[in-house]
């Protein structure tokens, strides 16, 4: 810890990253983001209806298509944080209930110069963390009781002042557009196979360009591809920033890398959690089996490789 | 103070008190760090271009980091509790 009376004063660590560059370039992020899926929901939405039903309307459905991503944009936009914390099954806590955790996010808060965010617990015994919301002053922290019970003080303070960090660097923002808009994704293409797979008997009179069939089903199965690496691309950089900006807040690297550590030894999956919710998590809650190409859809860096920078400050 | 008292660790309300106390200290600190983190970004911007030609125009004078001047104002305050049984 600091000597009491310089805290702060002396020059910047190396990890130092500028906020405000970090904001700017989340905000141009998520302004491409959210146009890269209206485009493709148009796209597929003009496909499909030239396959379906033929001719013009491909572009009698185009307007529809536009209001179904635009909707889901602002949607995920202004009500994200609240399906997220519900699909988590997060509950608010007041200070009475969990006077210590209050006291660590709103320690945090006045030092990365934020407004105390509203603290959620999941009841689950596998420990974990993830910060949501569209700004700082409309964000929330949810932490699970496995974070509660097996961590201390110092720890719980790397785990908050790393969200912390998100939250300031607007990644809640991002994270939850991109959360949203990958679920909305998959029952997109989802819906699209269902009706490829029944539409295709008992309309089966050779109408509808085959090379457009194949188009439609390309995008149903890319759309859904290119949202998840879109996802992890924004993900994992993202988690070596505010694990740096997370120690620079608590001038203690130490209390993070052993947090870390004790949720990597915990082999308990977060039952809550899935596909579309990991990446907000501090560490990957779902424990899943290597699969193919693994390293390239890992939505989280290795957890050593987070430990080993902590330690190297 | 703790540590002369082994027992006074599993009461709840000293408990209560360390956490209290340790939170108020965290607060001044962080407060502290938070502006004087203020103050280092602005006193950068003052020197560095092209805010520094704005700064100069408009006649910005830099800031003074907050330190505690007295030795004595620098120390952790006691604590301590005479028993009462």
């Amino acid at each position: 810890m600091d000597q009491p009376g310089v805290a702060g004063a002396g020059p910047p660590p190396a990890a130092h990253v500028n906020v405000y560059d970090e904001i700017a370039g989340n905000r141009w992020r998520t302004w491409l983001l959210v146009g890269l899926f209206v485009a493709i929901v148009a796209l597929l939405g003009y496909v499909l209806g030239y396959v379906w039903f033929g001719g013009n309307a491909g572009l009698f459905i185009l307007p529809f298509a536009l209001g179904i991503a635009s909707i889901s944009a602002l949607t995920s936009y202004f009500a994200g944080d609240k399906i997220v914390l519900g699909m988590s099954q997060a509950h608010e806590v007041s200070e009475q209930q969990e006077p210590q955790l209050h006291h660590v996010v709103e320690e945090l808060a006045i030092g990365a110069g934020i407004p105390k965010p509203k603290i959620y617990v999941i009841e689950d015994s596998a420990p974990n963390a993830f910060a949501t919301g569209r700004d700082p002053k409309h964000s929330s922290v949810a932490v699970t009781r496995g974070l509660l019970t097996k961590l201390d003080r110092n720890e719980l303070q790397g785990v908050i002042a790393h969200e912390l960090s998100h939250v300031r660097n607007f990644d809640i923002r991002l994270m939850l557009i991109v959360a949203v808009l990958l679920g909305m994704a998959a029952l997109l293409s989802d819906f699209i196979f269902r009706s490829m797979f029944w539409g295709g008997r008992g309309r089966d009179r050779g109408r509808g360009n085959p090379i457009l069939l194949i188009v439609a089903l390309v995008l149903a199965i890319l759309t859904p591809i290119i949202a998840q690496l879109i996802q992890l691309a924004v993900s994992r950089q993202r988690e070596y920033m505010a694990d740096a900006s997370g120690a620079l807040l608590t001038r203690y690297p130490a209390g993070l890398a052993n947090a870390l550590r004790k949720i990597a030894a915990d082999k308990e999956a977060l039952e809550v959690a899935n596909k579309a919710t990991a990446p907000l998590y501090i560490a990957n809650p779902l424990h899943d089996q290597p699969r193919f190409l693994d390293g390239l859809f890992d939505t989280h860096p290795p957890i050593q490789e987070r430990i080993k920078r902590l330690e190297a400050m | 103070m703790a540590e002369a008292y082994p027992q006074l660790q599993a009461v709840q309300e000293f408990k209560d008190l360390s956490e209290n106390l340790r939170d108020t200290e965290d607060k001044i600190q962080f407060s502290r760090r938070f502006y004087n983190g203020q103050v280092r970004d602005y006193n950068t911007a003052l020197q560095t271009f092209p805010t520094v030609t704005l700064a100069g125009i408009f006649g910005f004078k830099s800031s003074e980091y907050f330190e505690v001047e007295e030795p004595s104002d620098r120390e952790v305050p006691k604590v301590s509790f005479t028993p009462t049984a």
